[in-house]
């Protein structure tokens, strides 16, 4: 896990080297004669002798017959010099063709963006703390070099990247300016729905301008209905099947039916049931050996696919799919196994999410404590790892490797409440962070949510949105919004029989 | 497709820098803090920690009663692409309330011991073949092997969706002290060699094969000998010639009827191989002149149960094979290597861990056979309450003093609670009542021995546990 001073140690290190680089000489061509795309090296003449290992260069254009775009950069680090040639890495972008012209770092741009992406002056305590960036109030129009860019995602923190594309982590941009940009709502966020029931997990649904709700509280899951005036009402309660305990709830919805996908672990492996709520009762209609999760298989912007995948503590996450189907005249499951996504295995998990274009994957996502990962579809090839901040909210279980073993490991599964929409050729990821003691407010917590756009073939977009409000929250699982819940302390004083729930939704970054 | 961003940016600044920058590490600790607390028991000479049998039953019922810390913290470090893993463990105890070094006045005991030391990494270019190198916590067959051990373990899945694990693990070596020994060279320790092959073939079954050989050539250490009490292949590692093989089949299979859930479970186990360099001791003392034997064993499990609300019934029926002459060339009670077992709580090990009869799947030389009926109830989520019956015999007839023999060990009833009243926290109590069979004449004090049963035996304990 980085941290932010592990992060700022890199960028330190990142940008004293090449400048380091740039101070040593004066600008250097180089051509591309040989490539060796396995192992992603390559020769180059160079015209220039001063030319030392550890130079960088960006390859400026493509011959002109390879076809290739001229965005398509790639920065090429010298490993090693020959007589009348250098012997090259890639390190970032795609390999370059035989004959393409690079030319050496001559100083490294930076710039300054507010939330919504606009350039602006940088703060005084960035600048000192990177004096060697060549700081520049809007970027060229068109650079031959990589550009360091810091965008500002909340209070006195920017994201840092290279290129668009180098996800290296969050800086603080100024010790003694707190505000940076505006965070949207300073004043605290008011709740959407006051649940009777004092939740220990719960689960959302928005439905025109209704919400579902499922809340677990004792042995019981109840349900409610709350209108947009607040209006709550209770529909139904069941018994928590089996006892066990709930570790991750979901609202499945059909064409006439709603359902919980409940999921629980027994100590030893998870299961899932699924309870179907209609005529102002809740029945629980299967049950399955698996961890259950919502896909958007078909890139609809709805996850009406359910996708189920077996979770023990001796092995882990077992190595198949299954696709649930719901039959509609008998309370049954039907799963066969989906084939297409068990390839994907082990990169891909029911929790995570897969990312669509039509007609294949996109990417998988994956979550652990401390980041966001996208894998390419396929099991092959790098993934790209998101680690703005290391405070992914969720809810862990820690459980024992081999409960046989007197003195046995232990591990986490991690279980994220993401919120993935696609639509069109974006696709839009809200990553929910814990929340933390707003520093310049007392009794305000600030909860940030960061949401990172995906583009096939383009860098990841990052923004970030806070909700504030007056205790901290933790997430709520739904597929139709980010909320967060917290107990109503004050309302013990109201009601002397339970703590009331309150819960929240975050907004959605503007022009998504 | 982007490049994995952090792996590119060393790689960069060390390509600048002409030095490597040293990876930071995730550093995760983890512990096990167990306060266990034996509340009662009327037979204190009972629970004395033999491998496949300590005890003995004595005539004035001593009790005891005591507290006990018994610690594990391992530290785990994981470097930031998650492919590399170094963990090193340690245990304190088990340092009784006011005993020994550590445990009285002051205590300033030196009590720390290494538990496990070993680095995981993940095998290049793949993404879930994994290497594990050092004194790790191994496991074949929970009924042959599970416990701690150095070897070097490749784990992976195979694209047809079977789970595999290599191992080669070495128990014990010729070279003691680190002095070599001049008859002893190269492969002569305890060797052992195991595949493990396991896969699910649908959410509701799944089933694994695993085969061990273990080999050992310490014979020119001297004839040593293995006795009914300490029956386990470690006990002889040090001086003996063995080969031994174990083949096992395991199956787990789950179906949702209308009363519940219903599962079964069936484990396998056969065993063959020759012992040499050993003489046996049974029971009775009576040395077996022999120093060669035949091993051929058989152990079987199996477990039907039914999930029903927040209830889970389960019967179990566990039989290993036993010895029934002492005197010839034959071992045909089923051997484990180094095992923990807790199936009962007055014959094997219960919540004081160390503390128990026996640790192995059966008893003495004289093999198991167990028939268990056990209830689990949760009465909420982090509560659960469990009652079961036990009842133990051997599978082979003991001499009894009388001239007589018998089976009967004795049915065994049990009960627990345990309450998490946060998830790491547990509080437990637990406790047992066995009425002895006449079998258990055997081990009782001689002054007792009469050829029937004269001592029952309680054990009451409980353990307040943090796991993190």
């Amino acid at each position: 896990m980085i941290t932010r001073s592990a992060v700022f140690v890199f960028l330190t290190l990142l940008l004293a080297g090449l400048v380091q680089a740039v101070e040593r000489g004066h600008p250097a061509k180089a051509e591309v004669t040989e490539v060796d795309i396995d192992q992603k090296v390559l020769s180059l003449t160079v015209d220039d002798a001063t030319v030392e290992v550890g130079d960088l260069f960006a390859v400026l254009r493509e011959p002109e017959d390879a076809g290739i775009p001229v965005k398509n950069l790639a920065v090429i680090g010298i490993e090693s010099i020959g007589k009348d040639r250098a012997v090259g890495k890639v390190l970032f972008g795609t390999m370059p063709s035989v004959g393409a012209v690079s030319k050496r770092f001559y100083g490294i741009p930076a710039v300054f963006t507010n939330r919504a992406g606009e350039p602006g002056p940088a703060t005084p305590a960035l600048k000192s703390r990177f004096p060697d960036l060549l700081w520049q109030d809007e970027p060229a129009a068109s650079s031959d070099v990589p550009l360091v860019r810091f965008q500002v995602t909340g209070r006195g923190q920017a994201v840092a990247t290279y290129n668009n594309t180098w996800l290296v982590g969050i800086v603080q941009t100024d010790a003694e300016e707190r505000r940076v940009g505006s965070v949207e709502g300073e004043a605290s966020a008011p709740p959407i729905a006051r649940l009777p029931i004092n939740a220990k997990s719960l689960s959302a649904f928005r439905s025109g301008n209704d919400y579902y709700f499922a809340a677990e509280h004792g042995n019981k899951l109840s349900f409610f209905l709350v209108d947009s005036s607040g209006a709550v009402q209770s529909l139904a309660s069941i018994e928590v099947p089996r006892r066990e305990k709930v570790i991750r709830m979901d609202w499945y919805v059909s064409e006439n039916s709603y359902y919980l996908i409940l999921n629980q672990w027994n100590g030893r492996r998870v299961s899932s049931s699924l309870i179907q709520l209609a005529e102002g009762k809740a029945k629980a209609i299967g049950f399955m050996p698996l961890m259950l999760g919502l896909q958007d298989l078909d890139a609809d912007g709805r996850r009406e696919t359910i996708l189920g995948q077996s979770f023990y503590s001796e092995q882990g996450f077992g190595s198949e799919i299954y696709e649930i189907l719901i039959s509609p005249n008998r309370p049954d499951l039907d799963k066969a196994v989906h084939e297409e996504l068990s390839r994907y295995t082990p990169v891909f998990r029911v929790i995570g999410a897969v990312v669509r274009n039509k007609p294949r994957p996109l990417n998988m996502v994956t979550v652990s404590q401390g980041k966001v990962s996208f894998f390419p579809a396929g099991t092959e090839g790098p993934h790209l790892d998101y680690e703005i901040g290391n405070r992914v909210a969720g809810t862990s279980m820690t459980y024992d490797v081999s409960p046989e073993l007197v003195f046995s490991p232990r591990q986490t599964l991690f279980l994220p409440n993401l919120l993935v929409r696609s639509g069109g050729d974006a696709v839009n990821i809200g990553i929910p962070q814990e929340s933390i003691a707003a520093e310049d407010m007392i009794g305000v917590y600030d909860t940030r949510v960061d949401w990172l756009t995906l583009r096939s073939g383009k860098s990841p977009k990052t923004q970030s949105t806070s909700l504030l409000t007056s205790a901290p929250v933790s997430p709520v699982s739904g597929n139709t919004g980010l909320f967060f819940m917290s107990p109503d302390e004050n309302s013990v004083q109201n009601d002397s029989f339970d703590v009331e729930t309150l819960v929240y939704r975050a907004a959605m970054p503007a022009g998504r | 497709m982007k490049r994995n961003i952090l792996a590119t940016a060393i790689a960069g600044i060390t390509t600048l820098s002409g030095s490597w920058t040293a990876t930071a590490a995730e550093i995760e600790f983890h512990g096990d803090m167990d306060n266990r607390f034996q509340a009662y028991t009327n037979q204190r000479d009972w629970f004395v920690g033999g491998n496949s049998g300590g005890g003995t039953l004595k005539d004035d019922e001593p009790t005891e009663s005591f507290g006990e810390v018994k610690y594990r913290f391992w530290a785990k470090a994981t470097s930031d692409d998650k492919k590399v893993t170094g963990v090193f463990a340690t245990e304190i105890g088990g340092i009784r309330y006011g005993e020994g070094s550590g445990g009285d006045f002051s205590g300033d005991g030196v009590n720390v011991e290494t538990r496990w030391a070993y680095v995981d990494f993940l095998v290049p270019n793949t993404l879930d073949q994994r290497v594990s190198l050092g004194l790790q916590p191994v496991s074949v067959n929970r009924h042959v092997w599970t416990e701690t051990a150095t070897a070097a373990v490749w784990k992976g899945s195979l694209g047809s969706g079977i789970n595999y694990q290599l191992l080669w693990g070495r128990g014990d070596s010729s070279n003691e002290s680190g002095v070599d020994s001049e008859q002893d060279e190269g492969w002569d320790g305890a060797d052992n060699f195991a595949i493990n092959l396991n896969k699910r073939y649908s959410p509701n079954l799944s089933a694994g094969l695993f085969y061990l050989y273990q080999m050992n050539d310490q014979i020119a250490e001297g004839v040593g000998t293995v006795n009914s009490r300490e029956y386990e292949l470690k006990s002889i590692a040090d001086n003996s010639k063995y080969s031994v093989s174990s083949v096992g089949v395991e199956l787990d299979y789950g179906q949702e009827t209308s009363l519940g859930r219903m599962f079964v479970k069936g484990t396998v186990i056969g065993q063959s191989g020759t012992i040499e360099g050993v003489n046996f001791v049974p029971l009775n003392g009576a040395t077996n002149p022999n120093t060669n034997y035949d091993l051929s064993t058989f152990l079987g499990r199996g477990e039907l149960g039914l999930q029903f609300g927040p209830n889970q019934l389960t019967y179990t029926v566990l039989y290993a094979s036993g010895d029934s002459n002492e005197q010839d060339g034959d071992f045909d009670a089923f051997i484990a290597t180094d095992v923990d077992f807790s199936d009962s709580m007055i014959f094997q090990e219960n919540m004081t861990s160390d503390d128990y009869f026996a640790e192995t799947p059966y008893i003495l030389d004289k093999g198991y056979f167990m028939n268990k009926l056990q209830l689990d109830h949760k009465v909420a989520a982090n509560i659960t309450v469990s009652g079961m019956i036990v009842y133990n015999r051997l599978a082979e007839n003991i001499a009894l003093a009388d001239g007589s023999s018998s089976k009967d060990l004795g049915l065994e009833f049990g009960s627990k609670i345990s309450y998490f009243p946060y998830p790491s926290l547990e509080l437990s109590a637990e406790a047992a009542y066995l009425v002895s069979g006449d079998a258990m004449d055997a081990l009782e004090e001689t002054a007792l021995q009469d050829g029937k049963s004269d001592q029952d035996i309680v054990h009451v304990a409980g353990r307040v546990r943090y796991k993190f």
